[in-house]
């Protein structure tokens, strides 16, 4: 979707496709964490779970308070 | 944006792709001052773009070493939660330390994990011995075989690491520079899967940042998704590369890295950026 849309900006249509690319690229790293979790707890691995769980809280903790500062 | 300007920060995305994947940093440390020499950027400009390019260098190299077994989730998941604590003390304590000061502590650290991880031999653990809750093994391409590892040293490790994130957010960048040293050097996992495992936890590292940046609309579109586009294809290239690198030499290589970071860290420190 970035590549499209870095291939439209030349024609002045790219900007949608690049800010939804790139949205969906930033948020993919977390994305991917709720995936391992979520595989976590279907292994019945809780232990595991609860600590993905904990670092999504505390990422988001994070964000807000540098938002903040 | 013209095609030049396109192709060229398409090459910078690369290049940081190709070197995050290798050895598990993010490439900020290439992009920013790349950016803000030759491109004329702001710095704060730069590390908005640089933390795009971070995250995509990130979720392409960990989708692959993911898949092969090298990165270590449950490790990676451990230590982002006290890098994470250790990133909000950071974002307080700014306000009250100095930041050249801290920069140049930060570079000789640099320098002291660079020397050592010349020196220092890897403790690699027969996969028939691997056995208890902190052995883990991945196959290695180069030597054909599984390579396992003992973790030790966890509480302490998981302690640097916050002080590696209080160090990483204070200073803007070195997130992977200082936890690739410390679970080689301290925490006795071998440099491939140490690597492997930073790029799984840069990404998620880098998230916060890019997430505020672009809610407040201060990224680039154009730059960033050239640099993005760049940073996946050079993080694809650095997976097959590290396929064919032993991990004595990819060690020698990252000390090499990490003393280039430091004199960029010094220089910037000395306010050459």
């Amino acid at each position: 979707m970035i590549a499209l849309g870095l291939a439209m900006e030349s024609l002045g249509m790219g900007e949608t496709a690049l800010w939804l690319g790139i949205l969906v690229l930033i948020v993919s790293p977390m994305l991917g964490v709720a995936v391992s979790m979520a595989s976590l707890f279907r292994e019945r691995d809780l232990k595991w779970a609860g600590v993905a769980l904990l670092l999504i809280a505390m990422t988001a903790v994070a964000t807000l308070i540098s938002y903040l500062f | 944006m013209g095609p030049e300007l396109l192709f060229s920060l398409i090459l910078v995305g690369v290049l940081a792709g190709v070197t995050g994947a290798l050895f598990g940093i993010g490439g900020g440390m290439l992009i920013v001052p790349i950016l803000v020499i030759f491109y004329g950027l702001a710095a704060k400009d730069a590390a908005a773009i640089s933390l795009v390019g971070i995250v995509a260098t990130s979720v392409g190299a960990s989708a692959v070493y993911v898949d092969k077994g090298i990165s270590n989730i449950r490790l990676g998941l451990f230590l982002e939660i006290t890098t994470v604590i250790g990133a909000i003390a950071g974002v307080v304590a700014a306000t009250y330390i100095s930041n050249a000061a801290l920069t140049v502590i930060f570079s000789l650290v640099l320098v002291y994990s660079g020397a050592k991880m010349i020196f220092n031999p890897e403790l690699a653990v027969e996969p028939g011995d691997c056995s208890g809750k902190r052995c883990f093994t991945y196959y290695d391409d180069v030597q054909k075989k599984d390579v396992g590892y003992q973790i030790r040293n966890t509480k302490s490790g998981a302690a640097m690491c916050t002080v590696a994130g209080v160090l990483a957010s204070m200073t803007g960048i070195g997130g992977g520079a200082i936890k690739v040293p410390i679970m080689n050097l301290h925490m006795h996992v071998p440099i491939k899967a140490a690597a492997a495992t930073s790029n799984y936890m840069i990404g998620i590292t880098a998230f916060a940042g890019a997430v505020l940046y672009f809610a407040m609309g201060d990224i680039s579109l154009t730059f960033a998704g050239a640099v993005a586009v760049g940073g996946f294809i050079g993080s694809m290239i650095g997976t097959k590369i590290t396929s064919h690198v032993d991990g004595k030499s990819l060690k020698r290589y990252f000390s090499v890295l990490l003393f280039f970071i430091a004199t960029v860290m010094m220089m910037d420190a000395g306010g050459l950026f």
